[in-house]
């Protein structure tokens, strides 16, 4: 999120959802944990969003771009412990990073063509065919 | 858009779980997902896939304040509804169930603890009459040489810490072979300079809650 305050209000906003929509959840579809990341990840995508409509600085636009490569060196750092990690492994460059600066950072295909100086064409492709292949890796 | 053609489908929800979606079409897909089991699975499945991800991310400590602020927010919904949302739904019940099996899980470690305290209670002749060990949540007892005890009467076991005021650890069986469970505060007893003592009670343990009759046993608490 960047922010303390704003990581706050997500995990709040976060935890209330939960809560309150516990009934919905459904043990057949996912993990617990899996549930409650995903709301939480939504909670935090719109927290974002909601600062992205307002235009952003370039200071902000500057920071935004320098965090990527810290998602990657996160990854990094977990190489080869997990199945996720390995099929990742397997992607292009390119398929791979857009996929999780999408993911940590709640880039939309707008904000990645920004990101990854790409056209919105091959941007879609790099993802739609990196999921793709990420899935077969994974059920292989 | 037809949404009934499978790789579209399958690639919206991909797009869904990484989060790329902007909001209004996130809340087309969320409206979607209401009517749609097999959409809800395929999301689901690519939840499942990108999840791995965040076990990358380091745990952070949340303040008190926020945990407070969330307690804030959902406990008055309990008190000023309580008959429209049922408590008792399953996830709930399913937190609660596996709340209990950690608890149990602990419960099975502790109790194969080794025992970290004993004592041996001797009569006033000095003669040893009971044997204790105090394990992590629970006290055993095994008879030496104990005296019958007379109908009517029983063995009360206690605790007597440093401050001298005996704080009673419950009825032992009159045979002197038996077990104590103890409580949170009689636990804190234990690891303290203690001294346990047995009195010989009427039926049922002291009803005053401090020692009557005569004591029989005693001895010091050590540590093993």
């Amino acid at each position: 999120m960047g922010k303390r305050d704003l990581a706050e209000d997500v995990l709040q906003e976060a935890f209330v959802r939960i809560w309150n929509s516990a009934a919905q959840y459904d043990a057949n579809l996912s993990a617990p944990m899996t549930w409650m990341i995903s709301i939480t990840r939504n909670k935090a995508i719109d927290q974002l969003r909601k600062h992205h409509e307002e235009p952003l600085t370039d200071e902000q636009a500057h920071a935004l771009f320098d965090q990527a490569p810290s998602a990657q060196e996160q990854l990094e750092s977990l190489r080869d412990s997990h199945a996720l990690q390995r099929c990742l492994d397997t992607l292009e460059t390119m398929q791979r990073q857009s996929i999780i600066t999408a993911y940590f950072h709640g880039a939309s295909h707008g904000d990645l063509t920004t990101q990854l100086a790409a056209p919105l064409g091959t941007v879609k492709s790099w993802i739609r065919r990196g999921m793709e292949r990420l899935r077969r890796c994974l059920e292989s | 858009m037809n949404y009934q053609q499978p790789e579209l489908r399958r690639a919206l929800a991909a797009d869904y779980a990484i989060g790329l979606m902007p909001l209004t079409a996130r809340r087309r897909f969320e409206n979607l997902l209401l009517d749609d089991p097999s959409l809800r699975r395929e999301l689901a499945q690519w939840q499942e896939s990108l999840v791995g991800l965040t076990s990358s991310l380091e745990p952070q400590v949340v303040p008190e304040r926020v945990w407070h602020a969330i307690v804030a927010r959902i406990d008055p919904q309990e008190l000023h509804i309580p008959a429209k949302r049922p408590f008792w739904n399953w996830l709930r019940v399913t937190a609660l169930a596996c709340s209990l099996v950690v608890a149990g899980i602990l419960g099975v470690i502790y109790t194969r603890d080794t025992a970290t305290f004993n004592a041996t209670l001797v009569a006033s002749n000095q003669q040893p009459a009971l044997a204790v060990q105090a394990y992590e949540r629970y006290l055993k007892v095994e008879p030496l040489a104990l005296a019958s005890v007379e109908p009517g009467r029983s063995l009360e076991l206690w605790a007597i810490p440093a401050d001298g005021v005996p704080v009673s650890l419950g009825v032992i069986p009159n045979d002197g072979k038996g077990r104590v469970d103890l409580s949170e505060r009689q636990r804190t007893l234990i690891g303290t300079p203690t001294t346990l003592a047995i009195t010989l009670e009427p039926q049922g343990g002291s009803p005053s809650g401090k020692p009557t009759g005569p004591v029989l046993y005693q001895g010091k608490l050590a540590s093993l």
